[in-house]
């Protein structure tokens, strides 16, 4: 990434308070992967042009600054986390300068007031502001990138001809028994595989789906298709709810095994008591696949909660 | 001169204490800005201060209402103090009905109790509003002192984490120093937990990736600290990386 960055978020107190932030911009022709992109900065995607603001006065010479490469969706799904900026870099929409997930705050440009423009002078005091009031946020630990990733290597391909995705990337994330049925891979094999894989992937349980390579190694989750829940839905989960309350059998049997699957042991009940549990947690869980694909404490009511009893969140 | 006795000093605090809220009341209450409300959102929310009370009015439309407490039904509405010269003296009154329900006009009141000089203040204000169908996504305000930082807010602590203390960080700690914070300088080797927890805020600096190259800058052994970190550039994803923080998968 160059100094410059464009989709800011100029409604969140970083660009308002106390410094109200004006950028001057720049119209500049959208960029060739931008077509048919969208982002959470870019909901509806980018018109034709789209408007680049300096963060520094120019590009660090012979270099380059980071930024968190997210393709939409690989680390984005917690709930609360903070799209505040893109970077401008060759990279898909999505790929973060500014960003905040719990009490971490990440400033993809330099500090120092020899390269800073004023306009970022101003937003970074207001980010020390902001952060100041994030003491009791809770941050959430990442696990794994999402199955989002698979499709990313089918955009790429369909974008740019980029095979290795398809070829050796995806294969070398799935663990052995999904690897098997992964015989075409091709573009169109791919895109039906993953047509047909998609809602029931899953990885982040244990070092099964651990790669050294890769960080994770996604397995197809048989009782979840079996039973034609996608892993990532409450209605799901309410389906696994009621099939672990009714009669024995073997759908019986699969259910609570995705229940134990899918949902963390922090919030799980003790007791294994599934039908009492659910009315209790139900508006306090959420599933996040970057943790390791769970339903889990939602990090806002945690601190809703925290706050409330006038404890600082941990 | 000579510089003044001790007494002086205490009767100069004790007035900056007691009697500049009073005076503020005398003055007027001080409006403050409110940003993050969707141009959509069925309520206007205006808010003020005179030094004793942060004063937020409420104006719901027709039909919408807000929580006072929690009914299992939206995320009530919750009010914290987050800089500024005030801190929260007791808890937030909200005018509500039986059933906890905040409708038409109504104002919430904070009482307040002064930490430092001078009439900064800025609060968050978080609220979920809700019709009898329906609750819209949560809203976060910020409610704050008009002004730039430098001139409107107390001073508070920021730790600045850098690679080493040379002219580049005294470049950065003198601009946070002119713009309202009391920076203190650590590096990445020498810092510790006491040092971040003292801050209300850490900044973990990085120069650019080709400026790092070559140079073993020990961030993964950054101390834990129950402070806010901005992470900054290339070291600053590493930080994270090193921290698990669920934004670092991948960087270029």
């Amino acid at each position: 990434m160059d100094h410059q960055g464009h989709g800011l978020a100029l409604d969140h107190a970083i660009f308002t308070t106390p410094n109200r932030v004006t950028f001057p911009g720049v119209a500049t022709p959208r960029q060739a992967n931008h077509a048919g992109a969208t982002s959470v900065l870019y909901p509806q995607g980018v018109g034709e042009t789209f408007t680049l603001v300096a963060f520094e006065k120019d590009a660090p010479k012979d270099d380059w600054n980071p930024t968190l490469v997210n393709h939409e969706g690989f680390f984005t799904d917690v709930p609360g986390f903070e799209n505040l900026a893109e970077g401008h870099s060759a990279k898909s929409l999505g790929s973060l300068s500014l960003a905040r997930q719990g009490k971490w705050f990440y400033w993809g440009y330099s500090i120092d007031p020899d390269r800073t423009t004023e306009p970022a002078k101003d937003t970074l005091v207001n980010v020390l502001h902001y952060m100041r009031g994030q003491r009791g946020a809770r941050t959430v630990a990442f696990a794994n990138v999402t199955r989002q990733i698979l499709q990313t290597y089918l955009e790429l391909h369909a974008e740019s001809g980029y095979r290795r995705g398809i070829e050796e990337h995806w294969p070398g994330q799935l663990v052995p028994e999904a690897l098997a049925t992964y015989t075409d891979r091709s573009a169109a094999g791919a895109k039906a595989w993953l047509e047909r894989h998609r809602p029931y992937l899953f990885t982040g349980k244990g070092p099964e789906h651990r790669s050294e390579r890769y960080k994770q190694r996604f397995a197809i989750d048989a009782d979840a298709m079996a039973l034609g829940t996608p892993n990532h839905l409450r209605a799901s989960l309410e389906r696994w709810l009621a099939l672990a309350a009714g009669a024995d059998g073997e759908d019986k049997a699969r259910a609570l095994r995705c229940l134990q699957r899918y949902v963390h042991a922090e919030v799980a009940p003790a007791d294994g008591d599934w039908s009492a549990w659910y009315p209790r947690q139900r508006d306090r869980i959420v599933f996040v696949e970057s943790t390791g694909y769970w339903w889990q404490l939602d990090p806002r009511v945690l601190e809703r909660e925290a706050a409330a009893a006038g404890k600082p969140a941990k | 001169m000579s510089p003044p006795t001790p007494w002086v000093f205490v009767l100069r605090v004790l007035f900056a204490l007691v009697w500049s809220p009073l005076l503020l009341a005398q003055a007027g209450p001080l409006a403050l800005t409110v940003t993050g409300l969707p141009a959509d959102a069925p309520l206007a929310v205006r808010a003020s201060h005179d030094g004793l009370t942060l004063r937020i009015v409420a104006e719901l439309q027709e039909g919408w209402h807000l929580y006072g407490r929690d009914v299992g039904g939206g995320q009530p509405v919750a009010v914290s103090i987050t800089g500024g010269a005030f801190a929260a003296k007791g808890p937030l009154r909200t005018p509500m009905d039986a059933k906890g329900l905040i409708t038409g006009k109504a104002t919430l009141e904070l009482p307040l109790q002064r930490t430092g000089e001078g009439e900064a203040l800025a609060a968050a204000m978080g609220f979920m509003v809700c019709d009898a169908l329906q609750c819209l996504p949560p809203i976060e305000l910020v409610l704050a002192t008009p002004g730039r930082a430098a001139a409107a807010a107390t001073p508070f602590p920021v730790l600045l984490v850098a690679v080493d203390d040379g002219e580049r960080t005294q470049r950065i700690a003198a601009f946070l120093r002119e713009r309202g914070c009391v920076p203190t300088v650590a590096t990445y080797a020498n810092v510790t937990a006491a040092q971040c927890d003292a801050a209300d805020v850490v900044i973990a600096d990085s120069p650019t990736f080709g400026q790092t190259r070559g140079k073993k800058v020990p961030v993964e052994s950054f101390p834990a600290t129950s402070t806010p970190i901005v992470a900054v550039g290339f070291l600053g994803t590493r930080l994270l990386e090193a921290n698990k923080v669920a934004m670092a998968c991948g960087y270029i």
